[in-house]
């Protein structure tokens, strides 16, 4: 018996009690979900970054101008990707 | 096809030898300043955050992207553009604001070092291991897919154009190190963008422009319905359904990518300050956004014009060949050539950090009370670089592979552990109670399960290349037996892990280029 045989015979049958049902919930999710999982993704991060301290971001640069802002940079960078994701 | 005379002319072979030249020198030109340890390693922190971003996406872009990127996005579409936007933006981003800070105020030169204080020496051995092999395939893979490339628009014998690539950028990351790696791949990021331009320029007015070309591959058949849509349904024929995309690869397998891949990580700290080293990881960010369009949409092309192309990782190599005019042919093959070389360069400086820091450097400690120094550091660097440069070039042929796209094969090797990598650093940069037992069990076992998860890939999953569910799989699983084992194993005591949990590491200052 090669290893691949003995895991679908002897291993597999008991995963798929934890696989099945969310594979079957993937399944029926509709397309519009699967837009909306892409941006909260690409979202996320760069809204929670507003959550940080401005020290925390400034750490290291010379001044504080707003354009060394990386909050603002992250967001900036964010929202084509938003974009291509809404588009396509 | 491969008649050099039809497909090279003498403008294309000069840009080609003054781009070499031109590199060779720059590069080894840097050598000059490289007089210890640190230089070689991590630049004299001295980058600035435009040369980090720069070179953390062409470092990332390599011949593996023009041509197994570009020969599944033939074969798959734009889905493969996946992998450098929402398998990019949001690790980054959480590289910059989390990871990239800690590691610098950890005063770690790997993330295989930081595993190793926070849990213990198996763990920076094991996880120091796993990021050798990965870093040296690819290598290896990647002086492959460059002598493919070259054997398909010049006719040159696969082995001389492997040694050509090994001798060249041997040298000046021999001489260089991590300053001449950065700084070369400022100058090919640049070569790189503008041949990529006029690739994409030339094949869409060859298709008759984006909607001439998007009709064409609709009406080559329902196969093709989908070839311009990101997301694709769970049950897709192709590897990237938008389930794995999205959890798999923008969760797992990207978040592990960016913060614990030695190649990245070591150009943020190569930077001058924290800033530096933040701003150059959003500003690759930017970078991502554009390089499906340079790589990917040729591939797109390539099915509209040419649709009998029998091995997609040969698509891209087809079009510069065909309707690339002379002169912009030789500026192309430089921009591929900058793109290989870039990856070749950044993965060879950082297996060399890795096995210094790693495994030499805790060999070392093992026998002798005081570890290597600068200047020992340095000559064995320099030698460990032209060895690890040999080895893959000798390896290099044993990585064709007819039976799926390199991408697809690369991807599905990298799954086996990223999901387990990521969760063991997760837990130890946020949970104190994680113990040293722990994540050795959590890094041991979620290999062996991501291993075992593909051996029954296509009955447990809708995808006939499983790895984006693997790797989601495995770092839950990692995740729960490092949790079970460290509550079941005595706590770390607090002087152990001081300064290097999240909280007290973010809420001190930055110590101004520690390490």
């Amino acid at each position: 018996m090669t290893l691949s045989e003995f895991f679908n015979e002897h291993v597999a049958r008991v995963l798929e009690v934890v696989f099945a049902p969310a594979d079957a919930l993937f399944r029926a999710m509709p397309p519009w979900s699967w837009t909306a999982c892409a941006v909260a993704l690409l979202l996320i991060p760069g809204i929670a970054a507003f959550f940080l301290s401005r020290d925390f971001v400034y750490e290291g640069a010379p001044d504080r101008a707003l354009w060394r802002d990386l909050r603002f940079w992250g967001i900036l960078i964010l929202l084509p990707y938003v974009a291509l994701y809404l588009i396509f | 096809m491969n008649d050099p005379a039809e497909t090279l002319g003498v403008i294309d072979s000069a840009i080609i030898l003054s781009y070499l030249l031109g590199v060779l020198v720059f590069g080894t030109w840097f050598g000059r300043r490289v007089r210890s340890a640190k230089d070689f390693f991590v630049a004299g922190r001295a980058l600035p955050f435009w040369a980090i971003g720069m070179s953390i996406v062409v470092s990332d872009i390599g011949a593996l992207d023009f041509i197994g990127g570009a020969g599944a996005a033939y074969r798959y579409g734009l889905a493969q553009a996946n992998f450098d936007w929402i398998g990019s933006m949001p690790a980054m981003l959480i590289a910059a604001f989390v990871f990239v800070p800690f590691i610098w105020r950890s005063g770690s030169y790997t993330v295989s070092e930081f595993l190793g204080r926070r849990y213990n020496v198996r763990v920076q051995i094991f996880s120091a291991l796993i990021w050798l092999t990965f870093l040296s395939v690819n290598l290896s893979v990647m002086l492959w897919l460059t002598s493919q490339f070259l054997e398909t628009i010049l006719g040159w014998d696969v082995h001389f154009s492997i040694w050509l690539t090994v001798v060249i950028v041997g040298i000046y990351t021999v001489s260089g190190g991590l300053t001449a790696v950065v700084m070369t791949d400022v100058v090919q990021m640049v070569i790189m963008l503008v041949g990529g331009v006029a690739l994409v320029v030339l094949c869409l007015v060859e298709a008759g422009g984006w909607d001439s070309m998007v009709a064409k591959i609709h009406a080559l058949g329902e196969v093709h319905d989908d070839h311009f849509t990101l997301l694709l349904p769970h049950d897709t024929p192709t590897p990237y359904p938008w389930s794995g995309i999205v959890f798999g690869l923008g969760v797992v397998l990207s978040t592990s990518y960016f913060v614990a891949n030695q190649a990245v990580v070591q150009r943020t700290l190569g930077a001058r300050t924290e800033w530096d080293a933040k701003a150059g990881m959003i500003f690759a960010a930017f970078f991502k956004l554009l390089i499906p369009i340079i790589i990917y949409i040729p591939g797109i092309a390539a099915l509209a014009l040419y649709d009998d192309i029998q091995d997609p990782d040969r698509a891209v190599p087809t079009l510069v060949a065909r309707i690339l005019p002379v002169g912009l042919r030789g500026l192309m093959f430089a921009a591929f050539l900058a793109a290989l070389m870039s990856s070749v360069d950044s993965y060879l400086n950082s297996s060399v950090t890795i096995f210094m820091t790693d495994i030499y450097g805790k060999w070392h400690r093992f026998f002798k009370a005081d570890g290597p120094s600068s200047s020992q550091t340095l000559v064995l660097g320099r030698l460990l670089t032209a060895v690890l440069m040999v080895v893959a070039a000798l390896t290099a042929r044993h990585f064709e592979n007819d039976d799926q796209p390199i991408y697809v094969f690369i991807q599905t090797a990298f799954s086996y552990f990223q999901g387990p990598v990521l969760a063991v650093l997760l837990l130890g940069i946020l949970w104190r109670r994680a113990t040293g037992f722990g994540g050795e069990a959590g890094l041991i076992l979620g290999v062996a399960c991501t291993v075992s998860l593909s051996y029954m890939g296509e009955r447990l999953f809708p995808s006939n290349d499983p790895f984006l569910f693997v790797s989601v799989w495995g770092f839950l699983f990692s995740l729960a037996v490092t949790v079970i084992v460290s509550l079941l194993t005595r706590p770390e005591p607090p002087e152990k892990i001081e300064g290097l949990v999240y909280g007290s590491v973010v809420k001190s200052k930055s110590p101004g280029g520690a390490p």
